[in-house]
């Protein structure tokens, strides 16, 4: 009421019964005089100092956010709702797609975890890990170079094949039974066909050490019946063959090229398009220490490609403490091979950059240029094959004729890029699933040379000049 | 009938304008308009927050910050209100947030803090009954109000606003306003009773 009655707020019949009983109470009465006094005191209560640069201030600090708004928008400030709008109509359309095609990615996250799961429980981790290649000597590691060619097991046969171009990527194959497409040659023979200087002798020893080494780390096999191949191992032959050609001199670069066509090597080498800047035994310097590399890891239930860390150190201790085991490598590579030949779920390859083909004592992979180490193309010279299709592959045998055709025209190959093959054709190697697509069987392999028969009557200049390549 | 009376006032300075013809100037996209709306009402906002606080080093800041907030929801005013208790209620909101951040700030230090004040205000109004320092006295004791108290009394008994103004500022109902106004008053004269005994 005291407080109504100091506002003015009371009407006139209840101000007037307010002050008789003020009149009445001296203690309220009091009370009111207080209260006067106090509303004086507040009423009078000092005022802050008029700032006369206040105005100039908030224009200043108006300016700011303004500034400060438009640097965090890229568009003005007027239409943050309509790109808020915008956003959120947006992630709705990719949530609802998402949504729609969660079946789909449902599947593929299980089918990575799958495949992760399967390399490392399966494969890799539980597994003992050997070198394919331990015990190769000069002459092996030479013949790789000449002809991407490894021998796996000379009684039964069976080969390891590797090849890559900048187009389709690197291949590595496994075959059986396949007649020898080049002839045997020694490092002797090498010697002596291009006759070389004490110094070179022991560059090009130096180089075919260090790739032996390389070629140790490159094929394993795992316990459980898998095989890692280096992605990059269809490059380190042509690497290795460009260094043997820097340490020589350009007469016995002549002589070499004369080597290769008589031993036929699909290969020839031209000059590389930079002059070459690092040392003939540069291979021999690639760094020792285990780093990531990408593997191609084969068991007969699946493909992929997986990054793994293996030193060479690691690998040696394995051999050393299971020599029993690696005496049985060549035997268990062949039971491996059999079980992948045999296996038609092989060829599902979960990986894009990988392919796979296989029958029955054949087994390729194509390795995508995604998955290959791009920066292993520097070499000094740059390897070639000597004509289009030169090496070819079994999936490929049909074209076997065009190559013919190429080497009747150019008998002796000069210094310079040949052009590369020409593309496959469609339907011929079926990415991720061979088994759907055409399979080449032995029959129609067969039929190749028959065909190369016909068209030799056809052209009799090709009993003079045989195909140094033919199966 | 804003706008007929912005044309019919073309030629008044700015000075002699409205608050709703400056309004409606600035929301037409004269910027200059919003400066003569600062100048009016600066002091104003100035010493509300000064009341509240009564503390000169944070006057400026928060007042920057209310006229920063004016400048950026004036092209949205619709007329709802009167320009100045609106101006009021920012004010108020923006004093409120920064006593929040103080409290929390101080938070460990607050109540020992307050005794201290509490006993030295005491003494010196005993001593000191009839000085020139009474009107510090007296905003002290506004200091040891809760805010919610303390803002009702500023603005009735400094400002001289009108219950209605203070609903509208304080965003409560009339009858609110009136109890705590009243709750405010005693609790402050309880305060200061040996200043005004004297």
């Amino acid at each position: 009421m005291l407080s109504l009655y100091i506002d003015g707020q009371l009407d006139e019949e209840s101000k007037k019964e307010f002050e008789e009983y003020l009149d009445d109470h001296s203690e309220a009465k009091k009370e009111m005089e207080q209260w006067k006094k106090l509303r004086t005191l507040l009423r009078a209560k000092e005022e802050i100092t008029p700032n006369e640069w206040f105005s100039q201030k908030v224009y200043l600090r108006i300016e700011q956010e303004g500034k400060k708004r438009q640097t965090f928008f890229p568009f003005p400030h007027r239409y943050v709702p309509v790109a808020a709008a915008l956003t959120l109509v947006i992630a709705g359309f990719i949530g609802v797609f998402l949504f729609q095609q969660r079946s789909s990615l449902t599947k593929y996250i299980f089918d990575k975890k799958q495949e992760v799961h399967q390399i490392y429980q399966n494969n890799i981790l539980q597994g003992k890990l050997f070198p394919l290649f331990t015990n190769l000597d000069k002459d092996q590691v030479l013949q790789f170079a000449l002809f991407g060619t490894l021998p796996l097991d000379a009684q039964a046969n069976t080969a390891l094949r590797v090849d890559e171009n900048k187009e389709d990527g690197a291949r590595i194959e496994f075959v059986k039974n396949e007649a020898p497409r080049h002839r045997n040659v020694t490092v002797d023979q090498f010697y002596k066909e291009v006759g070389v200087t004490p110094a070179q002798h022991r560059a090009v020893d130096s180089i075919l050490s260090s790739a032996r080494d390389q070629i140790q780390k490159s094929v394993f096999l795992g316990d459980n019946k898998s095989l890692a191949v280096h992605a990059d191992l269809a490059k380190f032959n042509r690497t290795m063959m460009s260094h043997i050609v820097a340490s020589l001199e350009a007469g016995q670069r002549k002589k070499f090229r004369k080597f290769l066509v008589a031993s036929r090597s699909p290969y020839t080498f031209v000059a590389a398009p930079a002059e070459p800047s690092f040392p003939p035994n540069a291979i021999a310097e690639a760094p020792s220490a285990p780093r990531m590399e990408q593997f191609v890891v084969i068991t007969p239930e699946s493909c992929v490609i997986a990054r793994l860390k293996i030193g060479l150190e690691d690998i040696q201790r394995n051999v050393d403490m299971n020599a029993g085991e690696v005496r049985a490598l060549d035997e268990r590579a062949q039971a491996l091979m059999r079980d992948i030949a045999n296996h038609r779920r092989i060829a599902k390859a979960p990986n894009p950059m990988l392919s796979v083909y296989s029958d029955s004592d054949y087994f390729s992979i194509k390795v995508g240029n995604s998955a290959l180490d791009q920066s292993r193309d520097m070499t000094p010279f740059e390897i070639v094959t000597r004509a289009p299709g030169a090496l070819q592959f079994r999936y490929q045998m049909r074209r076997i004729q065009d190559a013919q055709r190429y080497f009747d025209q150019s008998a002796q190959p000069s210094e310079r890029v040949f052009p590369s093959g020409a593309p496959l054709p469609p339907g011929e190697f079926e990415q991720g699933n061979a088994t759907s697509g055409r399979t080449l069987d032995l029959d129609s392999i067969i039929s190749a040379p028959r065909d190369r028969k016909s068209q030799a009557k056809i052209n009799p200049a090709k009993k003079r000049h045989p195909n140094p390549f033919e199966l | 009938m804003i706008n007929q009376a912005v044309v019919s006032n073309a030629e008044t300075s700015f000075t002699q304008k409205s608050d709703d013809v400056l309004i409606t100037l600035f929301q037409s996209g004269d910027q200059e308009a919003f400066r003569y709306l600062v100048e009016r009402y600066a002091q104003r906002v100035r010493n509300l927050i000064y009341s509240i606080f009564n503390d000169s080093s944070v006057v400026d800041d928060i007042a920057q910050e209310v006229f920063i907030r004016v400048y950026e929801a004036l092209p949205k005013f619709r007329f709802e209100s009167s320009f100045y208790t609106w101006l009021y209620r920012i004010t108020v909101n923006k004093s409120r947030d920064e006593m929040r951040r103080k409290r929390a700030r101080k938070f460990l230090s607050f109540h020992s803090m307050l005794e201290k004040d509490d006993a030295e205000l005491q003494s010196k109004m005993r001593v000191y009954p009839e000085d020139g320092a009474a009107k510090e006295l007296v905003n002290k004791g506004l200091q040891q109000l809760p805010e919610k108290f303390r803002v009702p009394i500023i603005l009735k008994d400094i400002d001289g606003l009108s219950y209605e103004e203070m609903a509208e500022i304080m965003q409560c109902e009339i009858g609110t306003v009136k109890s705590r106004l009243s709750r405010a008053r005693t609790m402050l004269r309880k305060i200061l009773a040996p200043l005004l005994d004297a």
